[in-house]
């Protein structure tokens, strides 16, 4: 049988669900910025191709992709401690979902960052450059803008994973409300809500992001047979705005 | 060494819990993301827009809100399903949601002419999708099938959380019982064990993903 919906209820609980979405924020935020780093040295070291490093970031990169956050996050509580790294729930949760976004970021970065145009990596040689100037001036800027749509995938899926940290007894928001459901057992009126909040955040975050992509993008509309260094050089030369 | 031949039997009952979700969440789910992909397509706008509604929330919802509201509502609506089920369902949600976008945007890419072309032939609308558009769309959603079935199989962990015994349930029950019954800690070992076969299964998956998008780029 389904309970009647007790609006009441929510609004008695409300400030509690918003500190535990004030921890999810933090850890999102705090994660998509580390992920961030990581991933673009990641994809910068990749297209250089630098020995030694570049294989770690692909050893990296496989692993991480390719085995549960969950299993990352318990091997990070559970474990490190018996080796003598004691870490709070939250640095975990942080360090965690970081070098999970890292690993994700580093793939995406690294679609931008092979599609510069050899030309003018040449170009930044040819005036002179030192390579940390070309991948400073050139690689990372015009990596990062063409590579912005798939990085903020991997953002929102990094706000969504924050989720994960429940199981390790982090106070974001998914922990808070089962915690209270423990108490309350209004666990309708509480799920509904968090996923309603999660729908807000999550749908928000996607929209500004795809405000912030279509700032950022020139490679849908260049000319006849551009593609995507077409469309870079033509940005570049011309200016930067578009009639259109 | 002595814990994992000990255990072995109890171990691979879990793996193929794991194998077994994943397996039958992906055949639900390609039923019906295919079923959904189609109808977005549709000219219907009222059926369309229903359909959009049901990817984004399931792609909004973070796996962990879907199951837990799956785990947690359906008995309140008179349904009892063990956590297994439960698992089965959420995931299947959030899989057919995922795959739905995937057919979409498969359909989408096929050229306009064919559809028009199967019209002047005189085939009906179901006709053209399943003889024309949609062998054509399954082999370009092919690689993102592929890599959410990886996705899904890591996913699947998730149902720890609501109590279902599967690969990662069965290791952490093995570290708890060798800790209480010989006192000694196989937390480290055993974790890296679980992490291990998760890489064996998932890698050659997502590679294959990646050699099926590049060859039909």
């Amino acid at each position: 049988m389904v309970v009647s919906f007790d609006f009441g209820y929510i609004l008695d609980v409300l400030p509690l669900l918003l500190t535990g979405l004030k921890m999810t924020v933090l850890i999102s935020v705090t994660s998509i910025a580390v992920s961030l780093i990581i991933g673009m040295s990641g994809a910068v070291i990749r297209t250089l191709g630098i020995p030694v490093l570049s294989q770690i970031v692909v050893v990296y990169v496989d692993l991480i992709r390719n085995t549960p956050l969950l299993v990352h996050v318990f091997y990070l509580y559970f474990v490190l401690p018996a080796l003598g790294i004691k870490l709070s729930a939250v640095a975990v949760g942080i360090i965690a979902l970081s070098l999970w976004g890292g690993a994700f970021a580093a793939e995406n970065f690294r679609g931008g960052t092979d599609a510069v145009p050899h030309a003018m990596i040449e170009s930044g040689q040819a005036l002179g450059m030192s390579t940390w100037q070309i991948v400073r001036f050139i690689m990372i800027p015009l990596g990062f803008r063409i590579s912005f749509p798939a990085f903020s995938n991997t953002a929102v899926s990094v706000i969504k994973n924050s989720a994960y940290m429940t199981s390790i007894g982090v106070a974001e928001l998914t922990f808070m409300a089962m915690d209270r459901i423990a108490y309350d057992f209004k666990t309708y009126e509480m799920l509904a809500t968090i996923a309603v909040i999660y729908l807000i955040l999550i749908w928000g975050t996607s929209y500004l992001f795809r405000i912030i992509e279509r700032k950022l993008d020139y490679k849908t509309k260049t000319t006849k047979g551009g593609g995507i260094n077409g469309g870079i050089i033509q940005k570049l030369k011309f200016s930067p705005r578009r009639a259109d | 060494m002595e814990v994992l031949s000990k255990n072995l039997n109890f171990l691979l009952d879990g793996l193929i819990n794991t194998l077994l979700l994943s397996l039958s969440c992906l055949g639900i789910a390609l039923v019906l993301g295919i079923l959904a992909g189609v109808l977005q397509t549709s000219n219907h706008k009222a059926l369309s827009l229903t359909m959009r509604g049901y990817a984004e929330l399931f792609r909004g919802l973070p796996i962990l809100i879907t199951l837990f509201l799956v785990f947690f509502l359906l008995p309140e609506l008179g349904v009892h399903v063990n956590s297994y089920i439960s698992a089965m369902i959420a995931l299947s949600l959030w899989s057919s949601a995922n795959i739905s976008v995937a057919v979409r945007g498969a359909i989408q890419s096929i050229p306009k002419a064919q559809t028009e072309a199967s019209v002047a032939l005189g085939l009906s609308t179901v006709q053209t999708m399943r003889y024309v558009i949609l062998p054509q769309a399954v082999r370009r959603m092919l690689p993102s099938v592929i890599g959410l079935m990886s996705n899904l199989i890591q996913s699947t962990s998730l149902s720890v959380l609501i109590g279902n015994q599967d690969f990662l349930k069965s290791v952490q029950l093995v570290i708890e019982r060798v800790e209480l019954m010989e006192g000694l800690s196989v937390a480290s070992q055993m974790y890296t064990l679980v992490l291990a076969v998760y890489f064996v299964i998932c890698f050659p998956l997502s590679m294959l993903a990646k050699r099926l998008e590049r060859s039909y780029r």
